[in-house]
């Protein structure tokens, strides 16, 4: 899980693939269709569906002689739980800290 | 300590800690390059120093090694020892947010308790950051969630 949510978290750095993974999520496309949507050519667009994919943001199937590229639930939810847990541990230091200045008062 | 998603464009945490809420406040504030992560950080480099200028509209800042300043967020709310509120305009990818960026809010809140001072953090609004993070929710309810986070706190005390 740890690998996928930093895999996901590089790879949305970059603002073209996070131009793509928002258009995705506005619903399934073609490599063709997503092209039209970016100023970048086709193998480029491949390109990052490939970094996507291995993050497990997209998932991708075939669909007669085309392939098909979605949102993937595991990937995303990685993402998701990165970003939730955040605050969770950024809590347990803040308590940690604010505890500790107990004893030095 | 809990934890719970009430929808899923809010983020809600809560932890006791055995200070007065005035202490709590100004730990959590003043306070915070004490227990920031120094791997959260937007800019390039080494987090040097994070802060928080304390008034309202004041920045919630970060400076890394190399002496660069960025303000990710501003203080909504400055009213110690009760509640403490600031944008967040850092979306999920932590790059450094323009100047248009538009932010989600976190809230928090210093109550206090027989022990201590129990400290609530809303963090809401996340759907502001975009279709990024309208996409990211739709994980939400499927597995990895909050539990294994939940985990490692009770694992930590």
């Amino acid at each position: 899980m740890q690998t996928y949510q930093v895999l996901a978290v590089e790879a949305l750095a970059d603002p073209t693939r996070r131009s793509i993974f928002e258009l995705l999520g506005e619903g399934p496309s073609s490599v063709v269709d997503i092209t039209r949507h970016v100023p970048i050519s086709r193998p480029a667009v491949s390109q990052h569906l490939k970094v996507l994919k291995e993050a497990r943001l997209v998932s991708v199937r075939p669909m007669g002689t085309r392939h098909i590229y979605g949102i993937d639930p595991t990937g995303v939810g990685a993402a998701r739980d990165y970003f939730s847990q955040f605050w969770t541990s950024a809590l347990a230091a803040y308590a940690q800290e604010a505890n500790a200045t107990e004893e030095e008062a | 300590m809990t934890n719970q998603i009430d929808d899923s464009t809010v983020v809600r945490t809560s932890v006791d800690v055995t200070v007065a809420p005035d202490r709590a406040f100004a730990v959590f504030t003043g306070g915070i390059d004490r227990w920031w992560n120094r791997a959260h950080h937007v800019q390039s480099g080494e987090l040097k120093e994070i802060g928080v200028d304390p008034e309202v509209g004041g920045r919630m800042w970060e400076e890394n090694d190399a002496g660069e300043e960025c303000t990710w967020g501003r203080v909504l709310t400055w009213d110690p020892p009760t509640t403490f509120a600031f944008s967040w305009l850092i979306g999920p990818d932590w790059a450094v947010p323009g100047p248009d960026a538009v932010g989600s809010r976190v809230t928090v809140t210093f109550s206090p308790t027989d022990a201590g001072t129990r400290v609530t953090l809303v963090h809401d609004h996340l759907d502001a950051h975009g279709p990024g993070w309208e996409s990211v929710r739709d994980g939400v309810g499927s597995d990895g969630g909050w539990p294994s986070g939940l985990r490692q706190f009770a694992d930590a005390v």
